[in-house]
């Protein structure tokens, strides 16, 4: 009896590790989250299953990898809007939640990082208009397109 | 690709549960109203598109580059 519980438990902790283009990241199965529409796109519809993990070799990055576990060839930079100092404002947020019928309490809110190239310098942005809605109770995630047009898919950070 | 004639005020259903409504046609635009339950989702195919490219290139994040753009953060925070 006490044996199958240990064993139960070393189940539930087991991480994965993925060797992604940012370094490696371990991502706990019981914490994947589960996107049942996955991303905008074609291409990305097919990635249903994400597991999310600080930057690899730095403990202060406001960035985070999200990686795909279904389709590991796809890893995403996401980020707090708060660690970026942007914000969605709180009527959007509360329409967001009612779209998608989520509690306000059990969600965060995460924006996929883009880079960019001008000249030969690079710059990130943040995609406020389509963020990551996440419902962290059931561990489920929505990319959620907001209807307020102030919100651009290219906010530079 | 399905071809239906309609005039203003008239609607399609889609569905059973989705109605498309032709609110008014001027100088080539046509005004759409839409009626649908939660859980849908209506776009602009621009905006749509728009979003989709925006995650292509998140997908493809260089991590050298990526290096670059964050201690260009660093000094930007410096001035």
């Amino acid at each position: 009896m006490s044996e199958n519980t240990a064993i139960s438990q070393t189940e539930t902790k087991r991480s994965l590790t993925y060797a992604t283009k940012f370094g490696d990241v371990h991502l706990r199965e019981d914490r994947l989250l589960s996107f049942p529409k996955g991303l905008l796109g074609p291409v990305f519809a097919n990635c249903t299953v994400f597991g999310l993990s600080t930057m690899p070799d730095s403990d202060d990055s406001p960035l985070l990898v999200l990686q795909c576990v279904n389709n590991p060839t796809y890893t995403f930079l996401v980020a707090d809007p708060s660690s970026l100092n942007l914000e969605i404002d709180e009527m959007d947020k509360r329409q967001t939640l009612k779209e998608l019928g989520l509690k306000r309490e059990d969600t965060q809110f995460l924006l996929i990082i883009t880079l960019y190239e001008h000249g030969d310098s690079f710059y990130l942005t943040a995609n406020m208009r389509a963020p990551l809605v996440i419902d962290s109770v059931s561990r489920t995630g929505y990319q959620h397109i907001l209807s307020n047009p102030r919100y651009t898919t290219q906010q530079k950070i | 690709m399905l071809l239906i004639t309609r005039r203003v005020s008239e609607s399609i259903i889609i569905n059973g549960s989705i109605e498309v409504k032709i609110i008014d046609i001027k100088g080539g635009r046509v005004k759409l109203g839409f009626e649908y339950p939660e859980g849908n989702t209506v776009y602009r195919e621009e905006l749509y598109r728009k979003i989709q490219d925006e995650n292509q290139s998140a997908a493809g994040v260089d991590p050298k580059k990526l290096k670059s753009a964050l201690m260009g953060i660093g000094k930007k925070n410096d001035e």
